[in-house]
């Protein structure tokens, strides 16, 4: 009995401690908007979104254990490419990188491509670095940094839960042709982001 | 990046509560100890027990010791390694026994709770706010490492290991923006 009482209200218990944050949110107006700006920024252009989205479609139809190993490798990855964002690292042809990402992912996800786990982690860890680069230095004046970096990774993370939720839809027989139609829509956009940015 | 403590969360209701309420509001404080408390639940009730009785320990002992030396708060570099450790320790789930998760937890409680104590002093708030933080830490580190051993299997071991990915994406990324300045 008192175990089944942990397991249902030791959640609760963590939310409420988290809590106050929300409460005195107005004592530390930095970290606040900075958590937000950086929550908004993966959402701020549909070349990430899907991208994102199309990590957990791809990590879903490939199963364990890649359905956790690729989420994990891309936050780390792209924090690291935020990191050489940060330091001053040149780093060409970002945009081309980012929308060569939607294509391969999307195409990946079309053609249900099974490649090695290491050859998967290392194409997502590529592209996630572009992303980072793009996105992870990028600060508003007065806001806090640490804030908008934990913002930008947890919405990148809700992106790719989101990709996994539709990516379960993969294990059933109608659900297989919808995963695979978002993975084509979504090297269809890439198509057109890579279009885009060789015109620019 | 700015030093975390460079500022005091105002309650209106003593120095305790100010500290308790800065620790919870604070990514940089609040963070590795999540992060080790979970990672300690991970190892087992054994492993929660040990970081339990040491975190908060060395956090006051060490918080102590601190108040002597007023600092505006901890530096950028090392509260970013910190997070950046312990994010990476969590993510990485290895296996560890209670006597390595009490050392760990005491390597953070002896760092983060010298640079609290520094901190403190500097805001005012004293001995009982650096005690206020290290109370607040003792509750996360119970509910988390409780949660954390709960949750010791299938996919919730996994939510728990990616959250502590995350928490070394945003070391990663603090580490570079302490870098840049």
């Amino acid at each position: 009995m008192p175990r089944i009482q942990v397991r249902r209200w030791a959640p609760l218990a963590v939310a409420l401690v988290l809590f106050p944050r929300v409460v005195l949110a107005h004592t530390e107006k930095g970290a606040a908007a900075g958590f937000t700006a950086g929550f908004q920024h993966p959402l701020s252009g549909w070349d990430h979104i899907l991208a994102m989205v199309a990590v957990g479609l791809w990590g879903a139809q490939l199963g364990a254990p890649a359905i956790w190993i690729l989420p994990v490798t891309f936050p780390m990855m792209m924090a690291f490419g935020g990191f050489l964002g940060l330091v001053g690292v040149p780093l060409p042809g970002v945009e081309i990188g980012i929308a060569l990402s939607a294509i391969v992912l999307g195409v990946a996800v079309l053609l249900e491509w099974k490649p090695k786990l290491a050859l998967a982690m290392t194409m997502v860890a590529i592209f996630a670095i572009f992303h980072g680069y793009a996105h992870g230095s990028e600060l508003a004046p007065g806001t806090s940094a640490l804030a908008y970096s934990l913002g930008f990774v947890v919405a990148t993370g809700c992106l790719h839960g989101i990709g996994i939720l539709i990516g379960l839809l993969h294990g059933r027989p109608a659900g297989r042709a919808v995963v695979r139609f978002a993975g084509a829509g979504v090297g269809a956009a890439g198509a057109f982001f890579l279009w885009r940015a060789l015109s620019s | 990046m700015k030093p975390g403590l460079a500022h005091l969360v105002s309650t209106g209701v003593g120095p305790f509560y100010d500290g308790a309420a800065h620790f919870l509001v604070s990514f940089e404080e609040i963070l590795p100890v999540l992060a080790l408390s979970l990672f300690a639940g991970l190892k087992g009730p054994a492993g929660g027990r040990r970081l339990i009785a040491v975190l908060p320990l060395a956090w006051v002992a060490a918080g102590s010791a601190g108040l002597a030396f007023p600092s505006a708060g901890a530096p950028a570099l090392g509260t970013t390694l910190l997070l950046l450790a312990s994010g990476a320790l969590l993510a990485w789930d290895r296996a560890l026994t209670p006597l390595g998760v009490a050392a760990a937890a005491g390597a953070a409680g002896l760092w983060a709770g010298f640079w609290n104590g520094r901190a403190m002093a500097f805001a005012g708030a004293g001995f009982l706010g650096m005690l206020g933080s290290g109370v607040a830490a003792l509750l996360v580190a119970i509910l988390a490492a409780a949660l954390a051993t709960a949750f010791r299997s299938g996919w919730r071991r996994i939510a728990i290991r990616v959250a502590g990915s995350w928490i070394a994406a945003l070391g990663i990324l603090a580490l570079g923006w302490s870098l840049r300045g």
